[in-house]
């Protein structure tokens, strides 16, 4: 088992596709893309988690991590390379502007991670296990560990990122 | 370090001392990204944990942790790593400056002719230091490197002295910086653009002019206090004038006048950088070509603020020519000084006030001449001590000499210094 994350998006200020249109032309033109990990407001960014990406990430160099479009129902596979995480109860704007897309630029975001391959998958290939919630503050109405039968579970789920396991 | 302790300053201090005390840093953050003439470099200079913060962080300076800042944000941003006191202090300041800085230039290349790759000199710390930075535009986003830092600088063209000091590699970054013809200025989230080029002979942005600036902060903005109408005499490139526009919140009227029209070119440029066209629009703002010869018979201001000539000329020199010099080259003279304190009623509404400056050179002249029913008070009891490198006189030895012997000119180890005076007058 694989210990990796899903981040969830939409495409709030871009046509349906465009978030991850416009991340694929960043890598096509630069070979990498920031992608900013944006969190609602009840939400605590995962520190601990993140340190474990950052430690398999010294070891491996590159880890898989998965795309969730909750307005799509689509979900993708991004091959990253690195992350960067604001300083306790911060957000940082991306650590490269010309290689983020420009409706980031205003922005400030808690975490970035640095990918250099985004591919969409088909969901009923995978076998999702999720391992924690853990930006949540409270206690879910799930029990865990829980497998991911449909995308419409992630999306009735009131979070942006999950811990999952994945075979 | 220009510090007259404003509000926001005891403000931001005490939020320091605050955090340091393991308290919510918010309220810091706010002030600084809510105001962009918010200064936390002259809060952090000052305060006395300055030391203990930055060996916190493993550095034996603030220039050391500035030259180094890139390596250190990236440690700060890997979560595995714990920070030490004061960190998340330095981190604001440093993102508030970088977007200050990226904002700045992006919004400049709209309305300038700034070019792709180029240099700035960023006067913080109420004038402690002066960050050379090189910039060099690729895309929306130009990326930069801090190529010197400059303590106490005594001259806006502190360049060529850092060039003598400057590691090979920053000396051949700033000889490229000065044959662009380009003077960048960033002060208090204002920039600045000169280009030497085709702004003839406009005078500035000299230290004079960013120390009158750094005072118009910290005396006016920074205490809240604001006026309606103000006029600047002699605005040369603009900085003070666009400072005030910008950031005078209760400013109905500026009206600025220079004998060079160049220079009002350049203020109109530096206009459209720095200030959105809504405000532009609200304000009413009036840009003159002409002599001030008291153009203004019916109209009273709250707040004048002049950068006159201040170089008392030989006394050999006709006065016709004195008035010429003093006009046109913004060089020697003082009559603009006397004519402007000679006119005082007619200029300053009841509660009105001068912003002037003036140098030791003819500081006496000047308190002489305010009169009787004003009251002065010197914002720098000692003065600012910078050089004293105006070529005019350099090259002229009488000149010179009339200076050193009878004008209290400073002469140190072959350079000249002279003390500048800020000086505010009212009844």
């Amino acid at each position: 088992m694989n210990k990796t994350l899903i981040l969830r998006f939409r495409d709030l200020i871009t046509e349906d596709d465009g978030t991850i249109n416009d991340h694929l032309n960043m890598i096509y033109n630069y070979g990498e893309v920031w992608w900013g990990w944006w969190m609602k407001q009840h939400e605590i960014p995962p520190r601990n988690l993140f340190i474990d990406v950052f430690n398999e990430l010294e070891k491996s160099g590159l880890i898989n991590i998965y795309l969730f479009n909750s307005g799509l129902n689509k979900i993708y596979k991004a091959k990253t390379v690195k992350i960067l995480v604001a300083p306790q109860g911060n957000t940082i704007r991306t650590p490269d502007f010309e290689k983020s897309p420009s409706y980031y630029h205003r922005g400030s975001y808690p975490a970035w991670f640095l990918m250099n391959g985004i591919e969409e998958i088909e969901f009923a290939n995978t076998n999702f296990t999720i391992v924690s919630t853990p930006t949540k503050t409270f206690k879910g109405d799930f029990d865990l560990p829980k497998n991911i039968e449909t995308l419409e579970e992630l999306q009735n789920m009131n979070v942006t990122l999950w811990e999952i396991a994945t075979p | 370090m220009v510090n007259l302790q404003s509000k926001l300053f005891t403000s931001l201090t005490a939020d320091i001392d605050k955090y340091l005390t393991n308290s919510d840093l918010k309220p810091w953050k706010n002030s600084l990204r809510s105001n962009s003439y918010a200064e936390g470099f002259l809060a952090l200079l000052s305060h006395k944990d300055i030391n203990i913060i930055m060996t916190a962080q493993g550095y034996n300076t603030f220039n050391e942790w500035l030259f180094d800042v890139d390596n250190w944000s990236q440690k700060l941003l890997d979560p595995r790593n714990e920070y030490g006191k004061g960190a998340m202090v330095l981190y604001e300041l440093w993102d508030v400056f970088r977007n200050n800085i990226m904002d700045a230039i992006r919004t400049a290349r709209l309305h300038t002719n700034i070019p792709n790759r180029g240099g700035i000199l960023a006067f913080v710390g109420g004038l402690s230091k002066c960050i050379v930075i090189e910039y060099l535009i690729t895309s929306d986003y130009p990326r930069f490197t801090i190529i010197d830092v400059i303590d106490n600088p005594q001259s806006a063209f502190d360049f060529w002295g850092t060039i003598s000091n400057a590691a090979m590699a920053a000396k051949n970054v700033l000889k490229e910086i000065i044959s662009t013809g380009h003077k960048i200025i960033l002060h208090r989230g204002i920039l600045m653009h000169v280009d030497r080029r085709k702004d003839f002979q406009v005078f500035g942005p000299s230290v004079d002019t960013i120390l009158l600036a750094e005072i118009q902060a910290q005396l006016f903005y920074e205490n809240n206090l604001s006026k309606k109408r103000v006029l600047e005499i002699g605005c040369g490139n603009g900085l003070l004038s666009v400072s005030v526009a910008k950031y005078m919140v209760a400013l109905n009227k500026i009206h600025s006048i220079d004998v060079n029209f160049h220079s009002i070119f350049c203020l109109y440029n530096n206009l459209s950088i720095n200030i959105t066209q809504h405000l532009l629009k609200k304000l009413d703002i009036y840009l003159t070509y002409g002599e001030f010869s008291n153009k203004f018979p019916n109209e009273k201001f709250d707040l004048i603020i002049c950068n006159p000539p201040y170089i008392p000329n030989e006394p050999t020199v006709p006065e016709y020519l004195n008035k010429k010099v003093d006009y046109y080259q913004a060089v020697g003279g003082t009559e603009l000084i006397a004519e402007i304190l000679n006119n005082l009623d007619n200029l300053l509404s009841d509660d009105g006030e001068l912003l002037l400056l003036v140098s030791n050179l003819s500081l006496d002249y000047t308190l002489n001449l305010i009169p009787y029913n004003y009251n002065y008070k010197l914002i720098l009891e000692n003065g600012h001590k910078v050089l004293f490198d105006v070529e005019a006189v350099l090259k002229k030895e009488s000149w010179l000499n009339f200076l050193l012997t009878e004008c209290d000119l400073i002469e140190e180890n072959n350079l000249f210094y002279h003390n500048i005076y800020p000086i505010l007058i009212k009844k």
